[in-house]
């Protein structure tokens, strides 16, 4: 399997654009998927944000310069892009995340055993409840387990910004747990 | 070490959410991002090509190759037309001299007399302006 280095060499030097693209979407989709999903909650809003982003990747793929990994820079427009949609659906006035806490309780109660559930429902409404940015440093952090440089560079902050992010994201979390 | 180091501070961090939410939960949670439709990842790539198709016309990029031939295309384009100019300035001054030289005597003297008036007039001016040169001669002169 070809690096993302050749493949985006390739790409560069017009050699099969179409195939070599293709392949880095193989790749990485899964990956960004998940990420944006996680933060949107809904697979046709996620699916949307997910196209945008490779669009902008086919773009602007030719003066990609290769200073940093091809993954980081693709992790930083998608959260630009996550960050975007759901200011613009704040502004619209959509009230999404509610309801999907909504269904959430009831399939949750449905399936789980109770305790586990309520568990659940704190877990999802205690991560609703952070600043976007949070979230998305929280999640990169845990679910991903990327380092914070990685994660400074994804969401355009330092080391030390990033650390901090994902600590109040807990002090957050803890608070809710307490006042819930 | 390094990589050691690194992890240590990673499971810590995770240790952290852990402790106030189960490990279980959090898998829980996590699950939901992964429920796609059937097949959705094996079809995403040829829809993404069809909408990149589809704003084709919109979607504007230079290869190196294509940078580097609109870079001489302009370079042509600013060389000729300063040559051309520039012939056709030297053409110009050609003309002038042949046309000068072709004019007959006859006529130079016609339009002279015809225009003499102006030649007077150019003559008088002269004879009443100042010469300061002069003057300042006879002025150091007496003094």
């Amino acid at each position: 399997m070809q690096s993302d280095q050749e493949l985006i060499l390739q790409f560069q030097q017009s050699i099969q654009r179409e195939q070599n693209f293709t392949q880095l979407v193989k790749k990485h989709q899964a990956k960004v998927y998940h990420q944006i999903k996680r933060m949107v909650n809904d697979h046709d809003d996620a699916d949307d944000i997910a196209q945008m982003v490779w669009i902008k990747i086919w773009n602007k793929l030719d003066g990609f310069k290769m200073e940093s990994e091809f993954s980081t820079w693709l992790f930083r427009i998608a959260y630009n892009e996550t960050l975007n949609f759901i200011a613009k659906q704040k502004r619209q006035g959509s009230n999404t995340s509610s309801t999907d806490i909504l269904d959430y309780e009831n399939t949750a109660s449905h399936t789980d055993a109770p305790k586990s559930s309520e568990i659940q429902i704190k877990l999802d409404q205690g991560i609703k409840q952070l600043p976007e940015k949070q979230q998305f440093v929280f999640m990169l952090r845990y679910f991903e387990e990327y380092n914070y440089e990685k994660i400074a560079s994804i969401t355009g902050t330092t080391v030390g910004g990033a650390k901090a992010n994902y600590h109040q994201a807990i002090k957050k979390l803890e608070e809710f747990l307490k006042k819930s | 070490m390094e990589q050691k180091k690194i992890d240590t501070a990673l499971e810590d961090d995770k240790l952290m959410v852990e402790q106030l939410f189960s490990k279980e939960a959090l898998v829980n949670y996590d699950k939901s991002a992964y429920d796609v439709p059937a097949s959705y990842f094996e079809t995403f790539p040829e829809k993404l090509q069809q909408r990149i198709t589809n704003n084709k016309p919109k979607v504007f990029f230079l290869t190196p190759i294509g940078k580097m031939a609109i870079a001489a295309i302009f370079i042509f384009v600013v060389s000729s037309t300063f040559i051309f100019l520039n012939s056709s300035a030297d053409k110009n001054l050609t003309l002038s001299a042949i046309s000068i030289q072709d004019i007959s005597n006859d006529e130079i003297e016609a339009y002279v007399n015809a225009n003499e008036w102006i030649a007077d007039i150019d003559w008088q001016s002269e004879e009443f302006k100042p010469d300061t040169e002069v003057e300042q001669f006879y002025k150091d002169s007496i003094d």
